[in-house]
């Protein structure tokens, strides 16, 4: 029976590689049960895992006695259980003896969906204009695709070509899934496969309220900032949120969060709910890491109150849903966990800087669109480690990877002209964040257009845990000629030039616990390898450093946090 | 004239000689780690002893000796790498430590608690120059040398042993690289000098500069190494050529592997499958699983359709290294494996070793932790008596006093806790050889186990129960097989160019111009063995994807000059290989070729297998003795038969053992064991 979960998560992880194959943008998949219960919650983009559950089921009811093998359903509508109109979420039944046994699902993010702008539009009018709609439909029958609703959703569509592709490759991962599960129900037969589903499902539920059981009871409020709302700049939204640890049983309830507004930085509610499953299995341990499904779930209860940014109402604008508000999310669950778990403490991530550009490929006369996590800095700290080095940001829980800078300058008229850690950005701390990142690009070709749309933390900052540094803020300029030009305000988006360089400066990770706490012999080799100025080790982390040496000097030390105190 | 295969593994060091008649001779030492090479130099004695002759007749008159050596695996494994410093374009100073994005592949997203990454070379010895070239392969600004002679002379204060050297773009024009080398040559001495565009010039600044410091921070260890071994080797008698063993299944000299001392990663489990393929050809198998169960690890490979699977990229531990080698999923499971109890008091098995010294407890070597092999004596599989030919004398008692820590723990009896220890160290075996074959997306029970090293014949069965695989083959030099399948590695490297143009623009010129580029590298290779390039035999390939995606698929091409009709073909063979691996190919797009690639090898005499004599099903003649074992927790008289009296067409039901002096093959319960017509035990499943 355990080989028969291994197997299938082994199965799930295999498909993702697949998906790479095609694809870095960021994406969802994963195994539902026929009743729409999740058997394998894979590792993938937070917001969009568990929320697939719901088009799933919506596929379920719209389409209740119409589900046939060879079919493939397609939405992006948060309406029919979509995050947010660029990411498309494709959805295979699997059938075994003509009968329905499990939905394979596929999503991600799409070079460009219409709407009034290329790639995704942060400044829209009204949902119409945020892109092209497409509620819940069957884009594929008898294993073909709908020729006529494929030229009609391609007609929309700046890429076509790129689109097109795309359709093929997510469409054909669905397959590879559904070849794979075929095989296991062939070896171990179906009622072995779904009684080993049950059993997995509630042994997890059985372990998750074991571990939630050793935890405190107790009630924690917490709320977090966003920069703006998308379209008035300098106006912070705010998500609230109270956790109640209740027994083997845990409350997140966000009825207390601002509400929604016009901008596009509202989030519906299964983005909330994927926000806060994902954050939550981080304190559950490292040993049900790769367990996690529908009985992990079940212990885990979040409330929302409707019209507001956790829990919009349709029709409101969601560009920012993933990365603003779901950062936001789970940046909220980090601090109430964090309150009630110190030992487990776990900081945020550096907030995402993530730079889209839109030009004109000048190969093929068509558009280009550059989209690069490359700029976005590193990890909090956790309790007991500094934060991880690396280039992503809170709402992805690291799982999105980096570019080479080599493979993007091969792909985009852009030149990276550097690309390293910066000196005194990350959070302080006892344990302090991952270093901040530099980011610089030339444009190499014609005028383009730049937006930094789902970026956050140019004025506000995520909070470190138990004393720990807050994220430094942001900054992005826009080099040219001898003039540098301040990006204030990264959604409003704007007009680059040839010859133009862009620079961007992310801040890392938040810190935990109080600076002065830290090893001073850490803190004299982060001097060393220049992470850490002299000034900072001594007026924030009261430590004195030899310049020359690069040694401890344990009496000025000793003053200095004497002095401190 | 002898020719020698030495395979140097966590535990023993195994030697195979071939001599003139064609016969097969198996010895074993004990490894050496504060020396490999006296481990070598000891089993070469040995054997010498065993010709009665001198080591230096001896050696005289050994015609090769190929050698497989840890050496390089370990100083990774351990992180004892030399000291070394980093020289990179300026702007881009933490590429080793960015690395690919928050989690490596190897961590779970939902596991927050993992340390920072510790880089092999911190930020404070990695420098930066200026210098730039563009992704067309122009220089636009050729490396300061002003600034180069400031990092130099920050470099010689810092006392390190290796300097690695990455440029951006650098796969797409070496010069400012090689300059680069060519002046830190000069101004550094006998720094190792690793540079990046010369190890794996592709496209990629990560895995490439990644593979050039792992390069840097192993290089001077194997060139240590392997001097000190060939001149003890020289001195001790030896003219005549050594072979090293390198990752990607082919073998060096030893000079060509120190300047690319990184191919020496994973060196001895790499040459198993390799004879996997070649036992294969003889029994007409097509397809094994192959566990080697040294003393220290298990080392799980894969061979499908009779051939050698292999990989491009894998990660060490945190670190990434960019080769192609033979895909071996290695985990710390061995005879010595030591048991022990975690903080929630469940029993655990490895990854710590007791390795050959101390050893397992029974050894009397001031070993006192429970291990494997002490398991398997109180077991009864193993008879202290008689372990190793009777030249190691084991003492059960030593074995029974170390479990009963664990025992007590556990509130089992002493021998219920080494049957839980068994099936423990059994169960761990399983899921990296089930790790192995579900990544490449291949059912277990489509393969036979090759239980292979000191160990896989005791376990192996047992394992191949676990994962429902109905066949295990316990070769005839199961103990050495790595050591064994030596004789059947070629001479040979692979060689890789960037590329990148559409596929129906390509420009043959360039392609073929990169080919010829390639094969006269290689040529220079083997220089150093007398032969021309005409003794080569070339494989080339291309790899590719369609327009827009990341990764690549490899596609063969013909070994003679690429024409436009062997492009279609690779176009057609790509669209293929894609529809079968992921179910759709993409007709209407155009390909991007991304790396032309090529190996060389010389091709080495096939060693045929000898068959042994035919005998009848009945095998009686051949038990030596009848020992208490248990199976299960249940204690049964089990008839213990002696190799060297088996013949072709024995039948041996289970439960049995049979006893030869490199290794004892356990036959469980439900299983009947073949003695096949070359000697090797097949162990079938009942069910």
């Amino acid at each position: 029976m355990q080989r028969v979960c291994r197997e299938m998560r082994y199965t799930a992880e295999r498909t993702a590689t697949n998906v790479l194959v095609v694809t870095l943008h960021d994406m969802a998949y994963g195994i539902w049960a026929a009743d729409g219960r999740v058997i394998a919650i894979p590792e993938g983009f937070p917001p969009r895992l568990i929320s697939s559950t719901f088009p799933i089921r919506r596929v379920r009811e719209k389409f209740a006695g119409q589900i046939k093998p060879g079919d493939v359903y397609l939405t992006n509508s948060p309406r029919d259980g979509a995050v947010h109109l660029p990411d498309w979420v494709f959805i295979k039944p699997v059938f075994y003896e003509d009968e329905l046994v499990f939905f394979t699902c596929m999503g991600t993010h799409v070079a460009d969906n219409g709407g009034a702008q290329a790639g995704t539009h942060f400044l829209a009018f009204d949902s119409i204009g945020e892109g092209l709609n497409i509620p819940l439909i069957r884009i594929a029958e008898n294993g073909e695709l709908r020729r006529d609703v494929l030229e009609l959703l391609l007609a929309n569509n700046r890429l076509p070509e790129m689109m097109r592709r795309e359709l093929a490759s997510l469409t054909g991962s669905t397959a590879v899934a559904e070849r794979r599960l075929i095989e296991l129900l062939d070896k171990y037969g179906k009622a072995t496969v779904l009684a080993a589903v049950d059993e997995m499902i509630e042994r997890t539920e059985k372990a998750v309220r074991a571990e939630i059981a050793k935890w405190p009871d107790g009630t924690w409020r917490a709320e977090v900032q966003t920069d703006d709302d998308g379209l008035t700049m300098d106006h912070p939204l705010t998500v609230r949120c109270e956790l109640t640890i209740d027994g083997e049983e845990i409350h997140f309830d966000f009825s207390e969060t601002d509400d929604q507004v016009a901008g596009m930085v509202n989030a519906y509610y299964q983005v909330t709910l994927s926000c806060v499953l994902c954050t939550t299995f981080l304190f559950l341990g490292s040993e049900l890491a790769p367990y996690h499904n529908e009985g992990s779930m079940r212990p885990i209860h979040v409330k929302t109150r409707k019209g507001t940014i956790v829990d919009c109402n349709p029709g409101a604008l969601v560009a920012g849903a993933p990365a603003i508000t779901g950062g936001g999310v789970i940046e909220v669950v980090l601090a109430l966990l964090s309150d009630a778990l110190p030992e487990k403490a776990v900081s945020p991530y550096a907030r995402l800087i993530s730079p889209i550009i839109v030009g004109k490929d000048e190969d093929d006369g068509g558009i280009y669109v550059y989209s690069t996590f490359c700029a976005a800095a590193g990890a909090g700290a956790v309790a007991g480690y500094d934060g991880y080095q690396c280039v992503c940001d809170m709402g992805t829980l690291g799982v999105v990877g980096k570019t080479d800078a080599e493979e993007e300058m091969a792909r985009f008229p852009w030149e990276i002209v550097q690309y390293e850690f910066r000196t005194d950005s990350h959070g302080a701390g006892r344990w302090r964040g991952a270093p901040g990142v530099i980011w610089e690009g030339a444009n190499d070709s014609g005028d383009c257009r730049l937006t930094l749309g789902s970026s956050d933390g140019f004025s506000t900052q995520a909070r470190g845990q138990h004393g720990g540094g807050d994220t430094p803020l942001n900054k992005a300029h826009v080099l040219r000629g001898e003039e540098t030009i301040e990006i204030g305000h990264p959604h409003l988006g704007m007009r680059l030039k040839a010859g133009d360089r862009l620079l961007t400066l992310a801040g890392g990770g938040a810190g935990i616990g109080a600076p002065e706490k830290r090893d001073p012999q850490a803190v004299a080799w982060d001097v060393k390898n220049e992470l850490v100025s002299l000034e900072m080790a001594r007026d924030v982390y009261k430590v004195a450093v030899d310049p020359q040496t690069f040694a401890v000097d344990q009496v000025k030390t000793a003053e200095l946090r004497k002095a401190g105190r | 004239m002898y020719r020698i295969c030495i395979d140097t593994g966590g535990t023993f060091t195994d030697c195979i000689v071939l001599d003139g008649e064609g016969k097969l001779y198996e010895f074993k030492s004990p490894t050496t780690p504060h020396d490999f090479s006296e481990g070598v130099l000891n089993v070469i004695n040995d054997a010498a002893a065993s010709f009665r002759s001198l080591p230096e007749e001896f050696l005289k008159q050994t015609e090769w000796i190929v050698h497989g050596t840890t050496v390089c695996t370990n100083a990774l494994v351990q992180r004892k790498l030399s000291r070394a410093a980093l020289i990179t374009t300026k702007g881009f100073r933490d590429i080793i430590e960015m690395r690919r994005s928050m989690k490596i592949e190897t961590k779970s997203m939902y596991d927050a608690y993992i340390p920072p990454y510790d880089p092999i070379i911190p930020r404070y010895l990695r420098f930066t120059v200026s210098e730039k070239t563009k992704v067309s392969g122009e220089v636009v600004t050729p490396v300061d040398e002003a600034e180069l002679a400031e990092v130099i002379e920050k470099i010689k204060k810092e006392d390190v042993e290796a300097v690695a050297i990455c440029f951006i773009n650098s796969y797409a024009n070496p010069a400012n690289e090689l300059r680069a080398a060519e002046i830190c040559g000069q101004g550094l001495g006998d720094v190792f000098i690793s540079c990046s565009s010369v190890l794996l010039p592709k496209m990629g600044e990560y895995e490439r500069e990644s593979t050039c410091v792992i390069n840097a921070g192993v290089g001077p260890i194997v060139e240590r190494y392997l001097t000190t071994l060939e001149t003890k080797l020289r001195n001790a008698g030896f003219e005549n050529q050594l072979l090293v063993v390198q990752a990607n299944q082919f073998v060096q000299s030893a000079s060509a592997v120190v300047a690319k001392p990184v191919y020496l990663t994973g060196s001895g489990p790499a040459a198993g499958p390799a004879g996997a393929v070649h036992l294969g050809n003889t029994i007409d198998e097509d397809n094994f699983l192959i566990g080697d169960m040294g003393g220290t690890t298990w080392d799980a490979g894969l061979v499908k359709d009779k051939k050698v699977s292999l990989k491009v990229g894998e990660w060490l531990g945190d670190d990434r290294l960019g080769i192609k080698v033979a895909d071996v999923v290695s985990i710390g499971a061995g005879g010595g494996s030591i048991g022990w109890l975690d903080t929630l008091g469940l029993l655990r098995v490895g990854p710590q070793s007791a390795s050959s010294n101390p050893g397992p407890a029974c050894y009397d070597l001031g070993g006192i932790e429970p291990t494997v092999t002490d398991a398997a004596v109180i077991l009864g599989y193993i008879d202290p008596d008689n372990f190793c030919g009777g030249k190691i004398k084991l003492r059960s008692d030593l074995a029974r006093e170390a479990m009963s820590k664990i025992a007590g723990g556990l509130d089992m009896s002493v021998e219920e806790a080494a049957q839980a220890m068994f099936d423990t160290v059994n169960s761990n075996m399983a899921d990296a050889i089930s790790e192995i074959s579900t990544r490449k997306g291949y059912d277990v029970r489509d393969f036979n186990l090759l239980a292979i090293g000191g160990g896989g014949p005791l376990c192996g069965a047992f394992v191949a129960g676990l994962l429902g695989m109905r066949k295990t083959i316990v070769p005839k030099y199961a103990s050495s097989f790595c050591a064994w399948s030596m004789f059947f590695l070629d001479i040979g490297r692979d060689y890789v160019r960037s590329c990148l143009c559409r596929s129906d623009r390509a420009d043959l010129r360039i392609i073929n111009g990169l080919y010829s580029d390639m094969m006269q590298e290689a040529s220079a290779d083997v220089k150093g063995f007398g032969v021309t390039i005409g003794d080569l035999v070339f494989e080339k390939s291309a790899e590719i994807r369609y327009q827009g995606q990341y990764h690549v698929l490899e596609i063969r091409l013909p070994p003679g000059e690429i024409g436009p009709e062997d492009m279609r073909t690779l176009e057609d063979d790509f669209h293929k290989l894609h529809r079968e691996l992921f179910t759709f190919s993409l007709p209407w797009v155009p390909m991007e070729m991304i790396n032309v690639r090529l190996t060389a090898k010389l091709k080495s005499d096939r060693l045929p297998i000898p068959k042994r004599a035919l005998g009848t099903a009945d095998a009686s003649k051949a038990i030596i003795r009848t020992n208490e074992c248990y199976f299960d927790n249940i204690r049964s008289a089990t008839p213990v038969y002696d190799g060297a009296l088996l013949e072709a067409g024995n039948i041996i039901r289970g439960n049995a053992i049979i006893q030869t002096p490199t290794a004892t093959t356990v036959i469980p319960a439900n299983t009947v064991c073949n003695v096949d017509a070359y000697g090797n035990y097949v162990i079938v499943s009942e069910e």
